[in-house]
């Protein structure tokens, strides 16, 4: 029997197996991690994954597991130094992980691609490209925004504040919080000049020309022009690739900046109230895994797809096929078999269930199917 | 509701009829917003707004959940809850502050855990956490400068606009952590669906405030 998969199959279902062809149709390979990593892993990494809680617990020789709030940490560390080759994944998985404001833990379905080894602009462009086919994938309305952690945190530190000032302007950056941010330079003197730029970086945000014919309002020192730079030639790529549609460059995202530098991603699906997919650059997360490789990635929440709503079926099933105890095992087994071969879908049951739809009501009436009134 | 119209959060009571008032000025009203009614949605079909009141203490979630694109909410109400939204502007009402407050000629015994009553218990820990003071939190819903008459705390985290209640209580504003009003915020997703609505409006209110001020 054919089957009507576009029926069967849940959004999310669905696009796994979509994305999963577009990362293959890239040379990307699948990469199983498995459910549970050694707790030290996210223990060195916490700020990177972000988030406080993990579910643990001891394995029978006494070591600390955890159930994965994340893949990429466990693909990175798993990846090999191998000059001029670039390794290439793509995953699949269940993570876990506490829900924001309260205290239990969520099981969310992840998919992704990580670009880990000795990488070239080629390969940034891919990784951003891939993650604007993916939204396009998913919805037909979507953003992806690009930031780049240069431009942030090459601000931040000509600010030279104290750590904690340093950590309140880059929350500023990522709530758009102009207002807040001027007041904590003001009371930290920091120059006019450098102040309005921050300003103009947080208030600056839109289609990329856009952006990039304004980025000069806030661009100082070297660190910011590089970032800049990158952001032009990704621009480039992204045009010739006929993706620039739906692309912003919004410095509101920004990762922490102990592992992220270079570009950062961040991309929403129109009916879906948070973002779905993000990623970035991630050097400095290597190089604190003592590894020379340069790393790049995004991960997809096919979870919240759910929130995109599903055509609802009519009915649960075609047929309800009311069964007698008396009725002979063989005509009926017959009769459902001959109805699932003329395409129907038939539940046989003894009594009707109160909350079952069913298209029709049958049963069997002196070895014919009759319909019930 | 509608999905192409920007839909607004507005905090009940009386900070919120002054937070309508500057939508008003600011040129986006609707019809009704204002009046004793059973109607729970309030349109503007020209201007393509939709506002709604609900509870102060749940703006923050409406917006951060995407039932509401925009809202205006306390900044102690967004710093206890950490909502994950854009905070695009300070309203500037609703001005007050939030204040360590203990009985009149308290000193603190910093050999002793200090009991700290408050109905931010999220903003309480932070800012004791900072100073590396050990506390115990009582969390309360009201009254809380009743906590320290009773001994049920030793000092009180809470907002305070005149000080005028902690006085008639026989407390005194001891330590400021954070200076409170109203802020406009956004949720992430919309802002990108609903970008030039939502930047139009926070133009229009800044424009205003700036008015105001210079008046």
């Amino acid at each position: 029997m054919k089957k009507d998969y576009a029926n069967l199959l849940k959004n999310s279902e669905r696009a796994v197996y979509d994305l999963r062809a577009l990362y293959e149709s890239y040379g990307y390979q699948l990469y199983r991690t498995g459910k549970f990593e050694d707790y030290e892993l996210y223990a060195r990494n916490k700020s990177f994954i972000g988030y406080g809680g993990i579910l643990t617990f001891t394995d029978p020789v006494g070591r600390l597991m955890a159930l994965k709030p994340d893949v990429t940490l466990s693909i990175a560390k798993n990846s090999a130094d191998e000059k001029g080759v670039v390794q290439k994944y793509y995953y699949d998985d269940e993570v876990y992980r506490l829900i924001p404001g309260s205290p239990d833990f969520r099981e969310i379905m992840q998919t992704g691609i990580e670009c880990i080894g000795d990488l070239s602009d080629y390969d940034v462009c891919e990784v951003i490209t891939l993650a604007a086919r993916s939204l396009e994938e998913l919805g037909a309305d979507y953003i992806l925004d690009i930031s780049h952690m240069g431009m942030v945190k090459g601000l931040i530190e000509l600010l030279a504040l104290p750590e904690e000032a340093s950590d309140a302007i880059l929350s500023c950056i990522r709530n758009k919080n102009a207002h807040e941010s001027a007041a904590i330079c003001k009371s930290n003197g920091v120059s006019a000049v450098l102040a309005d730029a921050l300003t103009a970086m947080i208030e600056t945000y839109g289609p990329m020309d856009e952006v990039i014919s304004r980025m000069d309002r806030f661009i100082v020192g070297a660190q910011m022009q590089e970032a800049a730079a990158e952001l032009k030639m990704i621009r480039d790529i992204l045009v010739a690739e006929g993706l620039d549609g739906r692309i912003r460059f919004d410095f509101s995202v920004a990762g922490h900046m102990g592992y992220y530098d270079g570009v950062i991603f961040q991309g929403f699906v129109e009916g879906i109230t948070s973002s779905v997919l993000s990623g970035g650059r991630y050097d400095h997360l290597m190089k604190r895994m003592g590894r020379a490789s340069g790393a790049i990635g995004f991960s997809v929440s096919l979870s919240k797809l759910e929130a995109l709503g599903q055509e609802t079926r009519e009915n649960d099933v075609d047929i309800l096929f009311l069964c007698d105890p008396s009725d002979d095992v063989a005509a009926v087994s017959q009769a459902v078999s001959e109805l699932r071969g003329a395409g129907k879908s038939v539940v046989v049951q003894n009594t009707r269930p109160s909350a079952l739809r069913a298209g029709r009501t049958v049963r069997l009436v002196d070895g014919e199917v009759c319909d019930e009134t | 509701m509608k999905r192409e119209y920007v839909n607004i959060a507005l905090p009940k009571g009386r900070l919120g009829q002054k937070v309508y008032r500057a939508f008003e000025e600011a040129g986006y009203a609707a019809p009704g917003v204002m009046e004793e009614t059973r109607q729970l949605l309030f349109e503007n079909e020209e201007k393509g707004v939709c506002f709604f009141w609900v509870k102060a203490s749940d703006v923050a979630i409406y917006v951060e959940r995407g039932a509401a694109d925009i809202g205006v909410v306390g900044k102690d109400i967004l710093l206890e809850t950490g909502a994950n939204v854009y905070e695009l502007l300070d309203m500037q009402l609703g001005a007050c502050r939030m204040m360590v407050a203990a009985p009149e000629g308290f000193r603190d015994n910093t050999e002793q855990t200090l009991k700290v009553a408050t109905s931010f218990p999220n903003i309480a820990r932070r800012y004791y956490h900072q100073k590396s003071r050990d506390i115990d939190i009582i969390r309360l819903n009201g009254s809380i400068e009743l906590a320290p008459l009773l001994g049920l705390a030793d000092v009180i985290v809470d907002l305070v606009e005149t000080g005028n209640t902690l006085k008639a209580n026989g407390l005194e504003p001891r330590e400021e952590i954070v200076s409170v009003s109203a802020r406009l915020i956004a949720n992430k997703a919309s802002f990108k669906f609903k970008s030039d609505s939502i930047r139009a409006i926070t133009e229009a209110l800044s424009e205003n405030l700036r008015d105001t001020i210079l008046k």
